[in-house]
């Protein structure tokens, strides 16, 4: 019999009834429609999967729906504020770092906590902080450059004034 | 600085921003009223003759609405190659690897097909297993598949020149094996495909795949289905990298489903099952003779391969001939001999990887140059300059560079590497090693016979003047085809990008043979602008009769339409017009020079819709020799690359510190994208030369199915990579581009073999090169010894597990 | 594969998991951060009725310097938090690298050091760190609280000293008395997201310019953590030169169970068992000397 999860979705409070063993990740995407998140690998190999869970980057396929129940999800849906893209994912798209995208959503997330985190990461900082993130389009080098690239302009515009920015 | 306004520029990706936010649509991401989820019966045995199956327990599962086996759907055979049809849906008397489809269910959820699929029963009788070519091949060995006797699905034997003459003029001559372990192009979105009937029995099958066109005719002939009644779309794809490129039996069962249960049906891949799938790189043993004269230039190429293909063909024909043929160049050599041979085996099918056949070959082809250099105490880049060909050259297998910046590549690869300073000069451990490779852009022939267009595509203005409609059925699979051929298509017209919308991957807006063989800068890039350019010059035709000027007398640039030095443009009438048709708008042309829109918008008043096809069909290409197809392209892009890495001397660990890479494109379109290619092109090959092998046990189940145990380059494991884009302008490409996706993989792995020489003095002979094996061979001073590609050497291979 | 199903539960005591553990006994799993128990279940490995989350036992999660110089660490504490604690990075450095080696980002804001002993894979990497610094663990069930050391907690791949009613509910490390240093050495072939193919961590302990006390523990050349005993003793006493430790190392090669798999072959992991333990010794030793002063460790 399902479950009633409550939690909080991209600042929305959410409920939904979930099998207990249906994921977060499953959850998301085809309960509450959030298909920005993609499964790679469904086995916690490749970071496809990632969203925040009270802001800490987690593969959602190896969190149980429930155990996100009074928690917070951010999701690749819930990074930019109305219209305009987030500083991240603005200097994702200029700077050549997504290719076929379908690693896209997840690095972009950890990248984001990275920045939240530590705002002038080094190289190697942000290298570790995606290590998680598999890509086998990019080799890497333009997402570092982009995230490199975000956490200066976070640092001259702040998070909220980025966010306002067209695509 | 480009001499064009849009190509050549960095215009950020058109479906970036939708990537960013997950708002692109995937094919999982779709979901369609009463959709229905299917789940495949997998053998789990490697070979076994099927004795029975009972589906009785299944079809009464509540939930489950159709189920399906051999009797249940055609027998009609596939593949990719019309002269190597020869799979089936759904295995009829036996399975052939652990992995084979016997049955495939719908239900109303994933659960409950899974539920049904164990309540199959299938009784199969083992039959003896044969894991590697060399059993494979052996007298008396079991036929694994009916069609290929002797367990050969691909033999070539090739010379060119005559090699055995040229051996008595060589004064160095180098001999070397290099192995490789099967590989997964491991794309991070696994396949998935939705298929749906409408009531007037049209099929619509979404899928992710690289090619919509060889999607359609395969589900179409294979259901019996008109091929016009048959539309194939691809959304946003997450990778493909090859194995997206054939149909596969689960596009085939999403139909057959459908049809059978009159619902839409969709069918997801695990991460396990693409791994079972595959129709990824092949296992690779190469046996290679160089020889050279006391100069250094080349002479002869002797060369034995064997492929341990698995159990289909695939792409495998198309793989063994390129991995013989694709040796023809950069470098002149006047004399090839090439004896290729591809098994079947009891294991999950091999097809076509980034760079196909050619990269393996590639890469003890250019570890020999080393080794012919180290002989002649020649530099290694010194000695490829001396045998590098020129544009205009052609092969000994009658492969034309029409345009080769191999020299250029090289060049700039020496100096922005440090090369001079460091070959040989590193401390122990570490080292330096240039290599280079070239591919196709885009294969000569289809894959099947035919006179089509390989591309075709059509150009549309919107009535309102405004946007450009660009439709073709090309596939944007992340390599950013969308934006290219939109970028393409804006220059041509003379128009801003932003004013240029793409609609793509879609068999009902044109013929295009996907994205594949590096083809579609160059082709479908053709096909567009051809179109492009005839419907500039019917809007041109319309301004320029309405206001009295020449055609000629009239250019169109940044969306505006203007008139030759000392020509005088009245078109005063043409803008009250306009003006007065669009009433109410708040963005109406002021002052400014004729715009685009209003020009566009006066020929759609004048004509009608203004629309337009283009296409491209390459010319006959290649020899007269049996095989001549495979390797002939239009044009070739080409590649140098410089792996700068150190070794743990005690464990093994490689770390590469910097690659220089340097390729020739032709002409960047977007250059952005061309980067792009060449970084992620590295990063594939860093991963097969350094960690990937698909791994299987005694019983011919795979070990390592996962991203966990079958490892790709993280963010940590790969190096700066310094990208040099060098433009050659090729005259068989539109505006003078060609490909970048496939040619920028091949140096990477001899690059790797070569730089560990310079680190280590040992001369590795088999990929990957884990730590072990690099630990193994220091401690015993010797590289681990490679198979032998020769069938009749004795070499025992070793079976994992 | 075929779906699993379950039942979920979330005490918010710890009165109420342990009663809840004594219950259902063999049915029931608990999960802390659940990145094993997922992947167990998805493959078939585990096939529990009743899934207890241990999330909202707060009491049981974090870092606590002790008064003494060593430190507790609670079961629910993940490999994030471990790898960034200072104290950890201070008091016991091996824990530290080891946690920061477990899977990867992603995988360390979930997984935790009570799961990581608890499911006791042959390829733990917090246990040789935990063993070396000689903790020993709370276990609390039905009957109360009892103790057991570290090195004597996993007995077999998946099984330890745990009974079905009990929860793992502290890791103590006691101060070590005296300078001392701690190191975890591995490898892997990528450089992250890896499982080890074998591990070595080592802790020294010196008393003037001698070693006092020396505790090396090897990972994934057994199918539990193996102490490198042969090294032990060669240390103990001894004056720790460069050839000193590289003869300990060498001695560890015997303490070894290697075997052949797809990750490696037992040649190689006993080559990397004298490699990694030469390395382990070397940097524990430097931190002992530079940084393990005053009764801390």
């Amino acid at each position: 019999m399902k479950k009633l999860l409550q939690l909080t979705v991209n600042t929305v409070p959410r409920e939904v009834a979930v099998h207990a063993h249906a994921t977060l990740g499953e959850v998301l995407r085809e309960e509450l429609g959030l298909t920005g998140t993609k499964i790679g690998c469904g086995e916690g190999d490749c970071g496809a999967c990632t969203v925040l869970l009270d802001g800490e980057p987690v593969n959602s396929c190896l969190v149980l729906a429930l155990q996100a129940s009074g928690r917070e999800v951010t999701t690749i849906e819930g990074l930019a504020d109305g219209e305009g893209l987030h500083p991240v994912q603005a200097a994702f798209v200029q700077a050549g770092a997504i290719q076929c995208g379908f690693c896209s959503p997840g690095m972009i997330l950890s990248a984001t906590a990275l920045l939240r985190r530590m705002p002038a990461p080094s190289e190697l900082d942000v290298r570790t902080a995606l290590s998680g993130n598999l890509c086998r389009c990019t080799g890497y080098q333009k997402i570092v450059e982009a995230t490199l690239g975000a956490a200066r302009d976070l640092a001259t515009e702040g998070e909220q004034a980025s966010s306002r920015r067209r695509p | 600085m480009s001499r064009h306004r849009i190509l050549g520029t960095r215009a950020p990706r058109l479906d970036a921003a939708a990537k960013a936010t997950g708002r692109a649509v995937y094919t999982d991401d779709i979901s369609l009223p009463g959709m229905l989820h299917g789940a495949i019966l997998q053998s789990p045995v490697a070979h076994a003759r099927i004795l029975s199956i009972d589906t009785t327990r299944a079809k009464a599962l509540p939930g489950v609405e159709a189920v399906l086996t051999a009797a249940d759907v055609p027998d009609r055979l596939f593949g990719v190659s019309p002269a190597r049809y020869d799979e089936n849906v759904l295995a009829i008397e036996k399975v052939l690897y652990v992995g084979d489809e016997v049955a495939a269910v719908a239900a109303v959820n994933l659960e409950t097909a899974r539920e049904a699929l164990a309540l199959i029963d299938v009784q199969y009788e083992p039959l003896p297993l044969l894991l590697n070519a060399r059993e494979a091949l052996a007298e008396g060995a079991i036929q694994i598949h009916p069609i290929y006797e002797g367990n050969v699905s691909g033999r070539v034997q090739q010379e060119f020149g005559d090699v055995d003459a040229a051996r008595e003029q060589a004064t160095v001559i180098c001999s070397g094996r290099l192995d490789s372990e099967m590989q997964d192009a491991a794309f991070l979105e696994p396949q998935v495909a939705i298929a749906e009937f409408d009531a007037q029995g049209n099929l619509t099958l979404t899928s992710s795949t690289q090619s919509v066109h060889y999607i359609q005719r395969t589900v179409a002939m294979v259901l019996g289905m008109p091929v016009g009644k048959v539309r194939v779309i691809k959304p946003a794809v997450g990778g493909g990298f090859g194995p997206k490129a054939a149909c596969s039996t689960m596009e085939l069962l999403t139909c057959l489903l459908a049809r059978a249960s009159k619902k839409p049906v969709k069918i997801a891949f695990t991460r396990e099952q693409v791994f079972l799938h595959s129709r990824s790189r092949h296992k690779f043993l190469h046996d290679m003779t160089l020889g050279a004269d006391a100069d250094g230039k080349l002479l002869f190429l002797d060369h034995e391969a064997l492929l341990d293909g698995g159990a289909y063909a695939s792409f495998g024909i198309a793989t063994v001939y390129y991995a013989g043929s694709l040796l023809g160049g950069p470098y002149k050599l006047p004399n090839m001999r090439y004896s290729g041979t591809r098994s079947v085996t009891n294991k999950p099918t091999c097809g076509a990887q980034r760079g196909h056949g050619g990269v393996i070959a590639r890469g003890l082809f250019e570890r020999l140059l080393d080794e012919v250099a180290e002989k002649l105490n020649l530099d290694p880049v010194q000695l490829r300059l001396q045998n590098m060909m020129e544009a205009g050259d052609v092969t000994c297998n009658d492969l034309n560079m029409s345009s080769l910046g191999m020299r250029e590549c090289i060049e700039a690869v020496r100096d922005g590497s440090g090369w001079i300073e460091k070959k040989g000069q590193l401390p122990r451990g570490h080292g330096i090693g240039v290599a280079c490779g070239f591919f196709v852009s885009g294969a000569g022939y289809p894959i099947y016979r035919s006179e089509t267009f390989h591309s075709t595509a059509e150009i549309k203005l919107q009535e309102d003047g405004g946007t450009v409609l660009l439709r073709t059925a090309a596939a944007d699979i992340g390599q950013g085809t969308d934006t290219a051929l939109a970028m393409i298509a804006a220059e041509t017209l003379g128009v801003e990008l932003d004013h240029v919308r793409v609609e793509s991957g879609d068999t009902d807006l044109s013929v295009d043979l996907g994205a594949y063989s590096s083809r579609q800068t160059l082709m479908s890039g053709h096909a567009v602008r051809e179109a492009a350019e005839k419907v500039r010059a019917q809007v041109l035709e319309v301004v320029s009769e309405r206001l009295n000027v020449a055609a000629d007398d009239l250019r169109i640039e940044g969306g505006l339409v203007l008139p030759r030095d000392g020509v005088n443009l009245d078109f005063a009438a043409l803008r009250t017009q306009y003006i007065k048709e669009h009433r109410g708008w708040s963005d109406n042309p002021g002052e400014g020079p004729l715009t685009f829109r209003e020009a566009s918008r006066l020929a759609f008043l004048v004509r009608g819709t203004i629309v337009a096809t283009g296409g491209y069909k390459p010319p006959l290409l290649g020899g007269k020799f049996k095989g001549a197809a495979v390797g002939t392209s239009p044009a070739y892009g080409c590649s140098a690359q410089a792996v700068e890495l150190s070794v743990d001397l005690e464990t093994g660990q490689v770390t590469v510190h910097r690659v220089t890479d340097a390729h020739d494109c032709g002409q960047a379109i977007n250059l952005t994208s061309v980067e792009g290619q060449m970084q992620g092109s590295v990063s594939m090959g860093l991963g097969e030369a350094l960690f990937e092998q698909v791994r299987f046990d005694a019983k011919g189940r795979c070990l390592n199915a996962n991203l966990a145990d079958y490892k790709i380059p993280t963010a940590l494991d790969m190096p700066h990579m310094d990208c040099i884009v060098v433009e050659t302008h090729e005259p068989n490409g539109p505006y003078g581009a060609k490909e970048v996706g496939e040619g920028a993989i091949m140096p990477t792995i001899p690059a790797v073999l070569n730089a560990l020489y310079d680190a280590t003095g040992i001369r590795f002979e088999k990929l990957p090169l884990t730590a072990q094996q690099i630990a193994t061979a220091l401690r015993t001073g010797k590289p681990v010894p490679a198979e032998s590609a020769q069938p009749d050497n004795i070499g025992y291979c070793k079976i994992d597990g | 594969m075929q779906t699993v199903r379950f039942d979920f539960v979330e005490p918010t005591t710890l009165d109420e998991a342990v009663a809840l553990m004594a219950e259902h006994g063999h049915e029931a799993a608990a999960v802390a951060g659940g990145t094993d128990l997922l992947r167990d279940i998805r493959t078939g490995k585990r096939q529990p009725a009743l899934v207890i989350s241990l999330a909202r036992l707060h009491t049981l999660s974090g870092v606590r310097p002790n008064d003494d110089g060593g430190l507790t660490v609670g079961p629910l504490t993940t490999m994030a938090e471990l790898a960034r604690s200072a104290v950890v990075r201070e008091r016991a450095p091996a824990l530290a690298e080891a946690a920061g080696h477990v899977g990867s980002p992603q995988v360390r804001n979930r997984a935790t050091i009570g799961g990581n002993l608890c499911n006791a894979r042959p390829c733990a990497d917090t246990a040789p760190p935990v063993i070396v610094h000689s903790a020993t663990l709370e276990l609390t069930g039905k009957g109360g609280t009892r103790e057991v050391a570290a090195k004597d907690f996993i007995i077999n791949p998946g099984q330890t000293q745990i009974e079905t009613n009990e929860l793992l509910t502290a890791i103590r490390l006691p101060a070590p008395g005296g300078p001392a240093g701690s190191a975890f050495e591995t490898l892997t072939n990528r450089k992250a997201v890896e499982i080890t193919i074998t591990s070595s961590t080592a802790w020294l302990m010196l008393d003037g310019d001698r070693v006092a006390q020396a505790r090396i523990c090897l990972g994934s050349v057994g199918p539990t953590p193996l102490p490198g005993l042969h090294g032990e003793g060669l240390l103990r006493g001894a004056d720790p030169t460069p050839d000193k430790l590289a003869e300990a190392a060498k001695a560890c090669v015997a303490d070894a169970s290697s075997i052949d798999d797809f990750r490696g072959s037992a040649d190689f992991r006993n080559h990397l068992v004298e490699v990694l333990t030469r390395r382990a010794l070397t940097r524990a030793l430097a931190w002992a000397l530079t940084r393990g002063r005053g009764g801390l460790s």
